[in-house]
């Protein structure tokens, strides 16, 4: 047993000394490393980093994994939390589970079935989120190691990149994810998005945020063209308002009235866009009726 | 009578406990947790330092297979390396019942996996002090508890197939037994009552007579820092692993009493 163990020590001890080596702060695994990990894991390694990313959600459930279909609330990038969020610090739970009480989706437990009650009580159910820079960091690793084990899943990238540079503050350390993101998945508009929401709400750098809009707008309409692939269009609306309000703020008016004409087919709130396009459209007017008035004698 | 008794079931259990300092099996492990959890913890990814929860989560997961591995293997070896040395005749030869040196064996067994429990447990609160620099969370005790009840009941079964089996047939048993219900027993009535028969007469046999050592694992509220266990749920459990454990028991010196030597 324990020459066993040793030898099973010593091969962990070298994965674990070259991961702390090339995880050292502002450095990812070399392009390079990726060879290792598909002739070690080979095409699983794909399977591994959506294990690794689910595993990152069930961190943010504190430890439960929460079944699609059950969030009361999805907290997806750019939302705020959810319904439930307990309190600060990763909270008391809203309410201690009742013994043998059935969770949502979960058949409801017999009288007679002691050992499930028991469990029932010892598990923690409860729905609740980790709030707060304290807690919310520690999604990070199992977010960085779904982006090693896949790098072509844009979802590990754009979701570390939201959470570093909106949730914790870091927003050069997201935009610089979200980039490298973007060389291992180039046809993802969801990572130019992301890029784009970096760079105008915690960079306050318009003109490249509007760049990165226009690259997710131009890879949306790429990907719509592909037979069988199914684009988000609610990504590709926000991307749309986000371009509008951008050249709203600008004074570009004509190109503002441009992008909102083209979202309010496909918008979800189409009160708040024609309220946008009214407003554009009176700056336009008045625009033109002073241009008017100058050429008047 | 008794207090002889217990002399010499403590007798036995001394030994036994001696014999895992002597094979040094608590060091070896506490060396491998330490190569692989100290780079593990220094590692800041995207340059964000205090994340713990991964590290508390991987050293408890090897703290759980540890303590695991070291019980039934101490446990497991008892009674077999005494028939195989033939230690166990001069030992019989005393005024020591075979029920009393069954029950030696196992309180040193478990005396000795309950101590290597505490020690790993001792090094995950160093661990956590010097990566957050706070003191362990409020379930650790309850933890600590419930564990020390977990290798009761793995003890007590390894010790029971110490008996019934051949060692490494034994060890494997129990191994695959812990390990499955660690991770599947929550979901085996779910199973049972999903399944046709006759595999939903099996999962229902395996849910009420399995050891159900799933109900002593406090990891998610440990690391999650979730609320401690109510004091009727813990002593409900800590019951569930004395009885659990007194049954094995009772059917290992029953087995022994008539196993010819």
């Amino acid at each position: 047993m324990r020459t066993g163990l040793l030898a099973l020590g010593l091969l962990v001890c070298a994965g674990g000394l070259g991961l702390a080596v090339h995880a050292a702060p502002g450095r990812r695994l070399p392009g390079e490393s990726q060879g290792v990990l598909a002739l070690l894991l080979g095409e699983a390694r794909f399977a591994l980093g959506n294990r690794l990313f689910l595993q990152a959600d069930r961190y943010f459930h504190g430890g439960v994994f929460v079944a699609p279909g059950t969030e009361e609330q999805e907290v997806t990038p750019g939302t705020r939390g959810s319904g439930r969020e307990a309190g600060t610090g990763g909270g008391a739970a809203a309410r201690p589970a009742a013994v043998g009480e059935s969770r949502v989706g979960e058949p409801a437990v017999a009288a007679w079935d002691l050992w499930t009650r028991l469990n029932r009580s010892i598990r923690p159910y409860d729905h609740r989120h980790l709030t707060g820079e304290r807690y919310e960091k520690e999604i990070l690793p199992w977010l960085w190691a779904a982006t090693v084990c896949n790098p072509h899943d844009s979802l590990g990238f754009e979701v570390a990149g939201y959470w570093l540079a909106r949730r914790l503050q870091r927003p050069a350390e997201g935009l610089r994810l979200v980039e490298e993101g973007i060389r291992h998945c180039p046809d993802s508009p969801e990572l130019e998005f992301t890029r784009g929401e970096i760079l105008l709400l915690t960079m306050a750098q318009p003109e490249r945020a509007v760049e990165a809009f226009q690259q997710a707008d131009r890879k949306w309409r790429s990907l719509a063209t592909v037979p069988g692939a199914e684009p988000d269009i609610l990504l590709h609306a926000r991307t749309l308002l986000y371009l509008g309000d951008i050249r709203a703020r600008q004074g570009d008016w004509e190109s503002a009235q441009a992008y909102y004409q083209e979202v309010l087919p496909i918008a979800g709130n189409r009160e708040v866009v024609e309220a946008a396009l009214r407003e554009v459209r009176a700056r336009l007017a008045a625009g033109q009726s002073q241009v008017g008035g100058d050429a008047r004698p | 009578m008794a207090g002889r008794a217990l002399r010499n079931v403590l007798t036995v259990a001394t030994a036994c406990g001696l014999e895992l300092y002597r094979r040094r099996d608590v060091y070896v492990s506490l060396l491998l947790a330490a190569v692989i959890v100290v780079p593990l913890a220094s590692v800041n990814v995207f340059g964000v330092e205090g994340a713990v929860r991964y590290v508390r989560e991987v050293m408890l997961l090897l703290v759980w297979a540890f303590s695991l591995v070291i019980g039934v293997t101490t446990a497991a070896r008892q009674v077999p390396a005494e028939l195989e040395h033939r230690t166990i005749y001069p030992l019989l030869a005393r005024p020591l019942s075979r029920g009393e040196f069954i029950l030696g064996k196992y309180l040193g067994a478990w005396a000795a996996t309950a101590a290597s429990v505490l020690v790993f447990y001792g090094c995950f609160v160093v661990l956590g002090a010097l990566k957050e620099g706070q003191g362990f969370p409020a379930v650790l005790p309850q933890a600590v508890l419930l564990h020390l009840g977990f290798a009761a009941v793995v003890t007590a079964m390894a010790l029971f197939g110490s008996v019934v089996l051949t060692p490494s047939a034994n060890i494997a048993c129990c191994l695959l037994i812990a390990a499955g219900m660690l991770l599947f027993g929550e979901s085996l009535a779910g199973f049972a009552s999903r399944a046709p028969a006759p595999a939903n007469w099996i999962g229902w046999a395996a849910h009420a007579v399995a050891p159900h050592v799933e109900f002593f694992d406090l990891r998610l509220r440990l690391v999650h820092g979730w609320e401690p266990l109510p004091w009727g749920v813990l002593c409900g459990v800590l019951l569930y692993a004395i009885l659990y454990s007194a049954a094995l028991l009772g059917a290992a010196v029953w087995v022994f009493r008539r196993k010819p030597l």
